[in-house]
Parts: C-alpha cells; structure tokens; sequence
C-alpha cells in the first residue's frame, strides 16, 4: 500500500498490508492491536431501549477499545463513528481526552473498521452520535484516567485519592512527584478496568476541553495539505478500476449486452455481468454490466463502447410530472389517519372561514461531493474493503453474504468520507467493489462512481404533495387543523410495495406538530414508490416542516398578523409534551420522558432568530424578513432569513440567523459549521435543486442540472445563535441534520414578505420572474 | 415561563371524560388509554433511532403485523443477527412499531368524539376499531 | 512520449494522450490529493495549476500538459503552510474537506491574480468550486485573511 492510513498527523508505524494502523507495538493501555486486551465487558445490546441500547450491538465504554496511550505518551482514541464532515473525530477526541485529562497535542485518532460486537453501533445517521454515546465516551476517558492514577499509586506506594492528572501527566500532591503518561502506559494497562459503577466523571467546571469551542478539527493538517484519506485514495500495486453501467430505469436489467468494443479499449481487461437484485431491493447492488480496467480513464471509456439492450421493466413509465398529479388527487381525499384529536370533520362543518394550502417539493439527491467508491481485494478468502460508508456494519454484512462467506472474513476499513448526507448509509457501492475484486481473483479493484451514476441511480429523497386546511376563529387563530402528506416512503426499499409512510417519517415533524390547535388531524395517503426512496440530510422533516411553516405564515397574512407574534401563538405558551401522547411513535427512539417536546425552547429560538435578523426593522422596497422554526432530532432550530427581490424576479439572500438549542455542547465550533451548512444546503433545495424523471429515467446527468448553491448565491452573512444549555447532565439533542428544515420555508416567508408571492412548489427557479 | 406537564390532547380528553357517563365506554376508554401509552412507549423502545435501522425495523414490523408472520426481507439490512430479529418481533408486537397505535389513537380520539355527542353507539363502535387496530 | 513537470519532478508519460490529467495524476502518479467530483468541469474539485493558471484537470488532456508545469496540492507550498492553507485551518473552514483542495488551489490562483479580491473578484473566481457541506462564508472569509485583509483569528487556548 502507498500511503499512510492514519489522517490524524502522526506517522502509522507500519506499512503493512491490511493493517491500517497498527499501534500493537508502541499502544500499551489498550488500543487497536493489544492482543491482551479482548473485549472486556459484555456487550450491552438489547433488543428494545432508548437512544444507543436500542440500536444494534448497542454501545461499549471500555477505555481498552477507545483509549491507546504510547510510551512516548502518543494518545491514540479510537472512533467508532464515520466523519462526512460534521465533526465526530474531533468530538471523540475532545470528550475522551477532557475525561482522560490527554494533552491535546498528544492526541490523535483512528478511525475504527467495522466491528459493532467490539465498538457497539456504528451506524452514523439520525443526528445521534454526540448524543447517543456522550456519556458513553466520558465513561472511557474517565476509567483510563483512573487506571493511570491507579498505577501511579501503586508504582509510589501511595493512595490514589493523593494523585491529580492533568495535560497527560499525574502529580502526587504531597510530595509534588510526577509521572507521565507514557510512562505509565505498560503498568496502567495491566491493571484490571474499573467497574463502570465506580467510573468517576468530571465535574463539568473542570471541562477543559468540552464545549469550549476553542479546538480546530483534528484532520486540519491533512485536509489542507491534500494528505487526508478518502474512499478512492487508496491505492494498490497493480490495482484494477471498474465502473458499472446500470440500469437507468430503477428495476429494469439487462436484456443483452455486447461487449467486444469495450473490450478494445486498451486498459480494459475484463467486462462482466452483475446480477440485478431480488426484492425487496434493499442496499443490494443494482446489478449491470462492470467494466473493469487497469485505470480509471479505461474503464469509464470502455462502459461508454458498451452496447446494452435494457429491458426497462415497471417503471419504465415513471414521470414525476404525471406522479406529482397523482399525489394531489391522493391529498384531496381520505388517507390513513395517523393522529387525531378533537372533532376536526365538526368544526369544519360549521366553520366560516377555511383556508387550504398543497405544497410540492421534488425529488432531490444527496450528492456528496465524494461520488461513491470503494477499493476491494480477497487474499486467503478474506476480504478487505476500504470506502466511506456512513454504516460499516451494514457494508460489511452485506458483502459477506454478497461473497456468500461469513463476516469474520469480510473487513471494512473506514477512510473520511467526502459527504454523506445519508446516501452512504446505503453501502451497495461496496458489494459492487467486493464482486469486482472477486471476478479478478481477488485482486484490488477500486469500484468508481461517476457523477452521472449519483445522479441516475440514487437513493433519492422522497418527494411529496403536503395539503394543510385550517379554520380560522374570528381573530384568525386556527380551530381545526388537516394535514395530509403523501410521499412514497423509504420503507419502500425495506418491503416491497410499500406505500404509506412509516413511522419514524410520520415522527419526522407531521404527528408531532407541537401546536396548540385543539382540533387537529394527520393523514397519510398511500404513494407507490417508483425509484429507490432514501434518506436525505433531515429526511422527512424537510417537505413537513416547509409545508406547515408556510401554511402558518399564510393563515398569519389572513388574519393580518405579524407572522412571528402569530407563529408563537399557534405554538402556544411554552409547555412540556409527551411525544407519545400526540402520536408520535419514534421519538427518535429516545425515552419519551428525557426529551419531551419543550415549546418553550421552540419558541426560544424562534425568537432569538427573529430578534438576530433585526424583525421588524423597515425593509426597502423588494426586500422582506421569514422566519420558520422545526423541532427535529430532539433539537430545536429556527431560521429567519432576508431576502431581496430585483424587479426581474432574481433572488438574493444577504443574511441569514440560525438558531439552534441541542441541548449541552461538546463542540461549538462544529456545531456553527453544520448550522452555516445546513442554511446553504436548506437554500439550495428551495432554490434550484431537483430531480425529474421521464419514461422512468432522471433528466439530470451532473452538476449542470442538478443545480446546488455556488458561493456567489450563498449568504455573505449567516449568524449562528447558539442557545446556551450549561447543564451536561442534561440530555444532548441532534446537529447534523436539525438545521435544514426551517430554511426553505423561512426563504419562502420572506419572499412573500417581499413580494406578496407565495411560493407553493419547490425549487423556486424562475417561479418569481414568470 | 408556566411550564404545563399535561399535553393538550390530554386535557381535552380529561374535559370529554368529565362529561355525563356513558359508563361502558368510559370503562373501555380509560382501558385502552392506558393500553395503548404502553405501547406507544414501547414502539419508540423497540424502533432504534437511527434513520437506517427504524426503516428497517418499522417496515417489516408493519408487514409482520399486517400478514400475522414474521417479514423478514433475506436481504441484508443496517443491522442482522439473532438480536436484531428479535428487535423486529418485538416492534411488531409494539403495534407493528406503533404504526397500529397511532391508528389506535385515532380510533380512541373518534370514539371520545362520539361520546361528546352523546353518540354511545358510534363510541362502542370505535372502541372496537381502536381494539381491532391494537389486536387486543 | 508525454513530458511535464509536476510539483518539480520531471515526469513522462506514453498512455493515451487523451487522458484526462486528473486520471494521470491519480491514478499513475498517486498524487490523490486532487479529486474527482463531476469529471465535466463542474465543480472544481479537481483544480490544479497548469502552467500557473487554474484549470479543471477533470477535463484537461495530458496532451496539453506537455512541456509544462503542473502544480497540485501536494506542491503549492514545499510545507503545507501557502496562505489559503494556513487560513483555511485558522477559520476550520473544511467539514468534510473533499472540496477543499479544489478550492484552496483556485483561491491561491486568484490571490496571485487578485492580491485584493473585492467580493466580486471572490464570486467569479470560486464559483466554479462547489462545496455540498456549504462552507463558503468561511471560504470568503479565508480568502480575505490568507489577502491580509482581515486579521487572523485568536488562537484558541490549546
């Protein structure tokens, strides 16, 4: 292998093959490859519990798995969670090295391969990592620090209660004595690991670290330097190159396929037939026709000389045009009823004052600026992957049975992940990789992703028609409240023909709606799905939240309110509400009674917000203030937004506020990145982004098309309000995602504010300028 | 700030249960009130909060539930193993991972819409609905 | 026989002339610093320097890098510390990072071009450069601090 795995800055010691870092030879308190050091504790897993014990091969805190300390004092934390961008290494490292009292310029990290028996769910979505596993990492830094405490006392024949660490060294108080890290590494790591009851944690005023939002991202250095690692940069002697032509219909296959002109091609070495996969589709491979080269370039000129007959199978009429006409006729009548409370049908009956809004937004794709690949190669049957995948585990599961061999014989090494935005959760990238290297003997083939193939074969977002009515009282608050969402549904790759959303979607801000309406009722008409249905950055909560927040907004114009003063008010006064008790069944599988719905922190940030943007202040003529707000991923976060509209209906932003509280903080600084990028990848899908589909095929081939916020559109100005919450022992919310969905409709209430148009359909594009 | 622990929903109920007693559907009432929190409880236990695995664990919960067998798709999901289909069974049994609970409570909130009327036979007609939804 | 010069060593290539310089330089001289985003000139990504000016080595023929001089990441400064770069990690503007490395390489073009760059001269240069985690404030911002325009951050306390 060519390069060095470890993108942390310090030099792996090894350049073995098949070994990412090996620090067996200098990790002496736990770490990768202390042999000594078995998983010590059992696995806590369980089949039902709340936040990490519910989810597979739940979570593990021993310090033997996260915590490796060198000699030379080189602290090595091990992370079990992939890094697309938002931060996790860097968290990892500050939550174990504060609780471990590391000198932070000793620290680095490694990056864990699949192994949830060993690490516990690596399964990086739903905004759950700091979350799920905060505690769980203290937990490591604090034992380890104990065992170097303990091993100091025992090495000075005094009681650890008289010994102090810091920055990587432990001092005897009395005697002023010292010892450091590494020095004690060896002795600390035959010691036996604190039973998890006498883990004593730090005082949250002696953070040093943790939520001090003072710490550059631990992979600065290799990122900036072009060194840091990512799926394709790995590299092999003699390594072969595949691309695959797929299906552009999703379920068609192949009919029949030459391949003797892409056979000349020279480099081209081998062109072999992948199986379409059976149903339900799943994270399977799409199956098609693999050309594999002894480069890159070959093999993408090799698949454009192949001749394919497709048969396009049963979407082939697919035409979102046509499905979106669909959907309203299924939202102008009765769907499945997924909350209800109050007498709706009555007031409706007798009400004066009705108002109806439908809203559409499209298809999207995650595109990640990494297209997806991965490298593979089988030596002694055991395979070897190296990609960036959001969910390790489910990579490797699904290449061994691919491979038809267990999973002790499958590793998947995790690299940084160029984006993910949930495309990678859906590893078929990595089987792909896996067959390839197998037709070649097992020897390495990178399996490449062009644009084109992110574009054609996603996992795409769903795409919905929302339809709201309302009654209105005589001062133009709503009596009763219908929402119907029709969406085809993610479940729909899980179970074939599924057609209703499930429901952890209908969790995803349609049932849990928050309002103080006292009449209200949700539906859920079925929508076939046609294409693969996927998670996208925020999932469902993007078309929920941009309808119901436009729809406020429009019921606040009717009743000639000020659209925040009125927003507040159909939230009610600040409030505690068991989610359960509105009819949400996911709660994003937290305890119901750690993390109710707080209105009152809803409303907190919308005000703060709205108070960040200057509401109320004169617009000129063409400019207007939004603002929307979105409780998701148990975070509260609201936008508000100013725009400018020139007389040709063009479209600019100069500010954006974004609130957030998540709860205690364990990185600020990330946190503000993901909140700036979520207002530009929340603008550009309000925008511009979208994909269509004719005679089952998506019209977009790449960049062109698919059109995303480019610097010059995006805000010069956006203003991160981070709500401070100083108590750790409180619950942590989610941040990766929370931040997209009040920015469409935040963007749409200020162009109504500055137009008087109100933006129904999603992209926006030219809608103003027609 | 007035904080108000009880949600809204359940205040309104608790004015529809004040109203003149229709004793046998009250009876059923505060029993599948009480039935169908627990399982709303254990539906969010038993789905994961991941996107990945409450996908997968809610539809083939629901497709369980809806065919009385267990789905299991043969293909690979974000998670396998013995654990992980006892995981699903138990959602299953959750009321299909609550996606029969929140109907559940619809049919409950139509049955107190009956009562509120004075309607007793369209509130014992919704019972049994909310019953069917629920299995019970 | 292709010859060029890239990061100061003199290299030479007999493949096909077509290939694209990003492929070269990936996949034959394992310079994988530059990367592959949209293969159509579309996002940056794969910005280098070919004799001194930007161009997207996605679609640039090794044919037309012969004689000349190539710069990548790997070269633009012999220790990792050009402006663009030190800026770019005093404002942590990389999430991600995939796109970085396009980016500081059409930045470090337009700073040389551009000592100066108005918000203006920042849009048109960069907006070829797509970033999906959506860094670009901190991108604007990191090309007026490597311009020394704007002071550098306090140093955090570690």
């Amino acid at each position: 292998m060519t390069h060095d795995h470890s993108y942390s800055g310090m030099t792996a010691d090894t350049s073995d093959v098949g070994q990412i870092v090996n620090l067996s030879r200098r990790s002496l308190l736990g770490g990768a490859g202390a042999l000594v050091l078995a998983v010590a504790l059992p696995n806590v897993a369980q089949a039902a519990g709340f936040g990490a014990d519910g989810m597979p091969h739940g979570w593990q805190d021993s310090p033997k798995i996260f915590v490796a300390i060198a000699e030379d004092g080189a602290v090595t934390i091990t992370c079990h969670r992939s890094d697309m961008g938002q931060g996790v290494r860097t968290s990892w490292a500050i939550i174990i090295a504060d609780e471990l009292e590391a000198d932070w310029a000793k620290v680095h990290v490694r990056q864990a391969e699949a192994d949830e028996l060993k690490y516990g769910n690596q399964d990086t979505d739903g905004s759950r990592s700091t979350r799920q596993f905060f505690m769980h990492m203290r937990h490591a830094g604090a034992a380890a620090r104990m065992m170097l405490i303990q091993a100091a006392a025992k090495q000075w024949g005094v009681p650890a209660s008289e010994i102090t660490a810091l920055n990587s060294v432990v001092t005897h108080t009395k005697s002023g004595k010292t010892l450091s890290y590494g020095a004690l590494a060896k002795a600390a790591s035959d010691l036996p690991i604190p039973a998890r009851e006498t883990v004593a944690l730090k005082d949250q005023k002696d953070f040093r670290y943790i939520g001090k939002g003072k710490i550059g991202i631990i992979d600065n250095v290799p990122i900036t330097t072009g060194k840091a690692i990512y799926a394709a940069d790995t590299r092999f002697e003699g390594m072969f190159y595949a691309v695959i032509a797929r299906s552009p219909v999703f379920g068609g296959t192949v009919k029949s396929f030459d391949a003797a002109e892409a056979l000349k091609v020279p480099g081209v070495v081998k062109v072999i037939q992948i199986a379409a996969p059976s149903a339900p589709v799943m994270f399977q491979p799409l199956g098609g026709i693999a050309v594999i080269a002894k480069s890159t370039w070959a093999a993408m000129k090799g698949r454009e000389k192949l001749a394919i007959t497709w048969d396009d199978g049963p979407n082939a009429k697919y035409d979102s045009a046509v499905y979106r006409a669909e959907l309203e006729a299924s939202a102008r009548k009765p769907g499945k009823v997924v909350r209800a409370q109050g007498d709706v049908d009555g007031v409706f009956a007798k009400a004066k004052n009705k108002i109806t809004a439908e809203y559409y937004i499209p298809h999207l794709v995650q595109a990640p600026m990494e297209p997806m690949a991965a490298v593979a190669r089988i030596v002694d049957g055991n395979c070897e992957i190296w990609t960036s995948v959001q969910a390790p585990q489910a990579a490797r599961t699904n290449t061994a049975k691919a491979l038809g061999v267990g999973e002790d014989k499958v590793r998947v090494n995790v690299t940084l992940l160029g984006g993910g935005f949930g495309r990678k959760s859906k590893p078929d990238y990595v089987v792909e990789a896996a067959l390839c290297s197998k037709v070649m003997d097992g020897k390495p083939v990178k399996l490449q992703w062009t644009r084109e193939d992110d574009i054609h074969h996603g996992f795409y977002h769903t795409v919905s028609v929302e339809r709201i009515e309302a009654t209105v009282d005589d001062k133009g608050m709503p009596t009763a409240w219908l929402h119907r969402s029709v969406a085809p549904t993610i479940g729909s790759i899980f179970v074939a023909g599924a057609e209703n959303e499930l429901p952890f979607e209908l969790g995803m801000g349609l049932v849990n709606t928050p309002f103080a309406i006292p009449n209200m009722r949700m539906e859920n008409p079925a929508a076939p799905a046609h294409v693969r249905i996927g998670w996208f950055r925020s999932v469902s909560n993007i078309p929920h939240a941009f309808a119901i927040q436009s729809f406020v907004a429009e019921l606040a114009h009717a009743a000639g309110r000020d659209p925040k003063d009125y927003l507040l008010d159909v939230i009610g006064p600040a409030r505690q509400i068991d989610p359960t008790s509105i009819g949400d069944v996911w709660n994003h599988g937290e305890d119901p009674k750690l993390y109710p719905i707080d209105t009152g922190r809803l409303r907190k940030v919308i005000e703060t917000a709205a108070d960040g943007i200057g509401w109320g202040r004169k617009m000129p003529k063409g400019s207007g203030l939004g603002v929307a707000g979105h409780y998701s991923f148990v975070t509260y976060t609201a936008v508000a937004v100013e725009v400018a509209v020139d007389d040709k209906g063009a479209i600019t932003i100069p500010r954006v506020d974004i609130a957030i509280d998540c709860g205690p903080q364990v990185n600020p600084e990330r946190i503000r990145s993901q909140m700036e990028g979520a207002v530009v990848m929340g603008m550009g899908l309000a925008l511009t982004a979208e994909i269509t589909f004719k005679d089952g095929k998506a019209q977009q081939n790449n960049f062109d098309g698919y059109e995303i916020t480019r610097i010059d559109a995006a805000p010069k100005a956006i203003h991160v309000h981070l709500i401070p919450n100083p108590d750790y022992a409180h619950v942590l919310g989610g941040v990766g995602e929370p931040g997209v969905p009040p920015v469409a409709p935040a963007i749409i209430n200020a162009i109504f504010a500055a137009t008087g148009r109100r933006i129904r359909q999603l992209p926006i594009r030219n809608q103003l300028s027609a | 700030m007035m904080k108000m622990t009880m949600p809204i929903a359940a205040s309104l109920f608790a004015l529809f249960a004040a109203a003149p007693a229709w004793a046998s559907c009250d009876d059923e009432l505060a029993t599948l009130d009480t039935k169908v929190q627990a399982q709303a409880t254990k539906a969010v236990a038993t789905s994961g909060g991941g996107e990945g695995v409450a996908a997968k664990r809610n539809s083939e919960a629901m497709a369980s539930r809806d065919s009385a067998a267990p789905v299991t798709s043969g293909q690979a999901g974000p998670a396998g193993g013995a654990k992980e289909t006892q995981a699903t069974t138990q959602a299953a049994q959750a009321g299909g991972s609550g996606d029969r609970v929140m109907q559940a409570k619809a049919s409950i909130n139509e049955a107190r819409v009956a009562k509120g009327k004075g309607d007793e036979a369209g509130c014992m007609a919704a019972v049994t609905k909310a019953k069917g939804q629920l299995n019970d | 026989m292709i010859k060029t010069t890239v990061n100061g060593d003199m290299r030479s290539f007999d493949g096909d002339p077509e290939t694209p310089l990003l492929w070269y330089l990936r996949d034959e001289l394992g310079l994988t610093g530059t990367k592959f985003g949209c293969g159509a000139a579309l996002c940056g990504a794969c910005t280098i320097h070919l004799g001194g000016q930007a161009v997207r080595a996605c679609i640039t023929p090794v044919s037309s890098a012969d004689g000349q001089q190539i710069t990548t990441i790997e070269g633009l400064s012999p220790d990792g510390n050009h402006p663009v770069q030190v800026a770019w990690r005093d404002l942590n503007v990389a999430q991600c990072g995939y796109c970085q490395v396009g980016q500081m390489m059409q930045a470090a073009s337009l700073l040389k071009d551009s000592p100066k760059p108005t918000d203006d001269d920042i849009n048109n240069a960069m907006s070829g450069n797509i970033c999906r985690c959506g860094t670009y404030p901190r991108i604007r911002a990191a090309i007026k601090q490597a311009a020394g325009m704007t002071a550098a951050p306090e140093k955090g306390a570690l």
